[in-house]
């Protein structure tokens, strides 16, 4: 243990803080030893934050486009990337999405003089104030989703899945199941979105209506694509009844459901239309944990997992390094389908951010 | 006394109104069908459940001159407050419900001294309500949804379920069983008739011995119960508390009391224009997507059906009034 002897052979006094940041550190080295199942070098990394090899202390805010549960493995994988070195962390944000709301935040963010903004650049609108915080002195970070040549002009790479990627295998995903299960080769599948306008969403539907084309070519179907605004974010209850109508006015043509955001109203419409699990195919682009509970229940086939603890903690890094000098890249973190047999695993890592945003007093 | 003709009941703005939505539902029929199906009537029962609710006691509250924006905020804090005491503390489902709805009634009891006895402005003060119960149902929830791991109880069942026998759903029934009671309450008792006095004139009502300060109070604690009860049957019927919960409901339930003719400025409105107001407002969402047109002209559909709601009145109100001058006239 080299790291000790070296600290207090120095008789370096740490303070309260400091001993508890060093725990901290620790703590959430094992959260990413757990969840990258890489544990080497953990010890240089504490006994690093310990001694304040990390450099000054940074202030960061994270400011999601709208507050909701996928913001939750974010806020945790960030958390551990602070408590590791030693930088102070706050989140700001609104539920009721708008690029309004957003742009009023990032301003109230960049008010609080950060050092570390991170914040999505889901549409263009956003680009004024990033380039204001960005003449202040604030290092911008993109997570979860950009607008791509935006972010290129502003030199920043993206932390976050691709849109487009997501929704092709979404739609691959809605399209395979949709044959297997009704065993029709005729019908419509609808994909919901929940934020139109938003630059991560929009690309999940045209990639999803890429795939539809592509497996309808490849498997000699006539599977139509529909898309359509679903309120999945903003009103459970509504959405239940747009979905609802959705299979109103298609009947038995509906074989699929997918929706680019909480695919909690689509399984709500199915049980009061007193459907089965699995009479049609229904999926989404997320899987959080009442997602993982639909599958288990064979209400959802499948899920994506956005990885969003590893998009917290790679955003932040990415700032670290960005304050080295390094310009920091693109990380796509992840779009691959998840069906049953992978949920085990996804529990697993789950249950470790759950277990960490209570810790941080995130969750109840 | 003058027995009411078929004229009379065709000036009423009930009449008028209900007219309208029998003229929107043909529209969407003709247009698709389907409109008339089991499956779209009872997904438009399920839908108009909470709102029929909340928007009986924001008649009894229009009607007495008063508002309250804070509905949608108190909705969505009492889902997670269930959720919270079901879920993570693990009372009992209907314990649970039965201390949010006393949390209703305390809040509209808050509301209204703060709006009869401070004589602050109830736009403000239920503004002011709305922000921070959106706020605590935030700081509660930490912006995440909680869902029921223990779906099989009763008290889920319950709200899911359909009445024995039909395909009727049972929050539809428990509204129309609200509605009715708010129905007779407003229009029959002593009770409503001083909801209207003082709704039409304070002065004049207190002149007469009526307590207004008494009857806005009751108005605001009926109102905040009723959301409570909206919200409970709602997470029974979800199962689920979002995180978001409630928003834009306080804009659902004023529209509809709008253009169910219930006056801005009191005096004036029935329980069951509001049901038909409930009703149009939610058949919109339902039949613009049959007929295929693109939702985001939900908004400006519903928006325009205000405003010709808005038009109607001044309308029936016109007639009405020239008829009584003709009557007045004539004798």
């Amino acid at each position: 243990m080299t790291h000790n002897k070296s600290t207090h052979g120095a008789g370096v006094q740490q303070g309260r803080r400091q001993f508890l940041q060093a725990g901290a550190g620790g703590v959430a080295l094992s959260v990413l030893a757990g969840v990258l199942a890489n544990s080497a070098g953990d010890t240089e990394v504490a006994f690093a934050q310990a001694s304040g090899n990390f450099g000054p202390k940074r202030k960061v805010i994270w400011v999601p486009q709208a507050t909701g549960d996928w913001n939750i493995p974010i806020r945790a994988g960030q958390r551990d990337f602070c408590a590791m070195v030693g930088w102070d962390y706050q989140h700001i944000g609104n539920p009721v999405y708008s690029v309004e709301n957003h742009v009023e935040q990032v301003n109230n963010a960049i008010s609080a003089s950060p050092d570390v903004i991170v914040t999505e650049l889901e549409s263009v609108g956003m680009v004024p104030v990033f380039q204001k915080a960005m003449s202040s002195g604030i290092q911008m970070i993109i997570i979860d989703q950009g607008v791509v040549e935006e972010a290129a002009k502003l030199k920043l790479g993206i932390i976050g899945e691709d849109g487009y990627v997501s929704g092709y295998a979404n739609g691959m995903q809605g399209a395979t199941f949709a044959q297997k299960l009704t065993g029709k080769t005729d019908g419509v599948i609808v994909f919901g979105n929940g934020n139109p306008g938003a630059q991560l969403i929009d690309a999940r539907q045209n990639g999803g209506q890429q795939a539809v084309q592509d497996y309808n070519q490849q498997h000699g179907t006539t599977y139509q694509y529909v898309a359509f605004p679903d309120s999945s974010f903003d009103d459970e209850a509504q959405s239940i009844q747009k979905y609802t109508a959705q299979m109103d006015q298609y009947g038995d043509r509906l074989v699929a459901l997918i929706t680019g955001g909480n695919v909690i109203p689509i399984v709500k419409a199915m049980q009061e239309r007193n459907m089965r699990p699995g009479q049609i195919a229904a999926g989404s682009v997320d899987l959080p944990p009442a997602h993982q509970q639909a599958m288990q229940d064979g209400w959802v086939q499948w899920g994506t997992d956005q990885q969003q603890y590893l998009m917290g903690l790679y955003s932040l890094a990415s700032a670290f390094a960005a304050f080295d000098g390094y310009s920091y890249p693109t990380i796509r973190t992840g779009e691959a389908p998840l069906l049953i047999e992978d949920l085990p695993r996804i529990k697993k890592r789950t249950d470790i951010w759950l277990a960490k945003a209570k810790a941080y007093g995130d969750m109840s | 006394m003058r027995s009411v003709t078929w004229r009379d009941a065709a000036r009423s703005r009930d009449f008028a109104i209900g007219g309208v939505a029998v003229a929107l539902f043909v529209f969407f029929y003709l247009m698709n069908s389907r409109m008339a199906a089991e499956t779209t009537l009872v997904a438009l029962a399920r839908t108009m459940a909470p709102i029929g609710i909340v928007a009986a006691g924001m008649t009894f509250l229009f009607v007495a001159g008063e508002i309250d924006l804070s509905v949608g905020g108190l909705y969505g804090l009492l889902m997670v407050i269930i959720s919270i005491l079901i879920e993570k503390r693990n009372f009992d489902p209907w314990l649970a419900m039965g201390m949010i709805l006393l949390l209703g009634l305390g809040v509209g009891a808050l509301i209204g001294l703060l709006v009869t006895r401070v004589g602050l402005p109830s736009f403000i003060v239920t503004l002011g309500m709305w922000v921070a119960m959106r706020g605590a149902g935030n700081l509660l929830s930490g912006g995440i949804s909680t869902a029921s791991t223990r779906t099989n109880l009763d008290y889920y069942r319950f709200f899911a379920s359909n009445v024995p026998g039909t395909h009727v759903p049972t929050i539809f029934v428990l509204m129309l069983i609200v509605v009715a009671i708010s129905g007779v309450v407003l229009a029959k008792t002593r009770f409503g008739s001083d909801v209207y006095a003082t709704g039409g004139n304070v002065e004049a009502a207190r002149n007469n011995g009526i307590r207004t300060r008494r009857i806005k109070w009751t108005c605001f604690i009926m109102t905040s119960g009723l959301v409570a009860l909206a919200a409970a049957l709602q997470f029974g019927r979800l199962a689920n508390s979002p995180f978001n919960g409630g928003n834009g409901f306080e804009l659902q339930v004023i529209a509809a009391v709008i253009i169910g003719g219930v006056g801005l400025f009191g005096g004036r409105g029935t329980i069951l224009g509001s049901l038909i107001g409930v009703l149009i407002l939610n058949m919109l969402t339902s039949g613009l997507i049959l007929m295929g047109v693109t939702e985001f002209w939900d908004g400006i559909v519903s928006g325009l059906v205000i405003l010709a709601a808005a038009g109607l009145d001044l309308l029936v109100r016109r007639a009405g009034a020239a008829a009584q001058v003709t009557r007045e006239v004539l004798a």
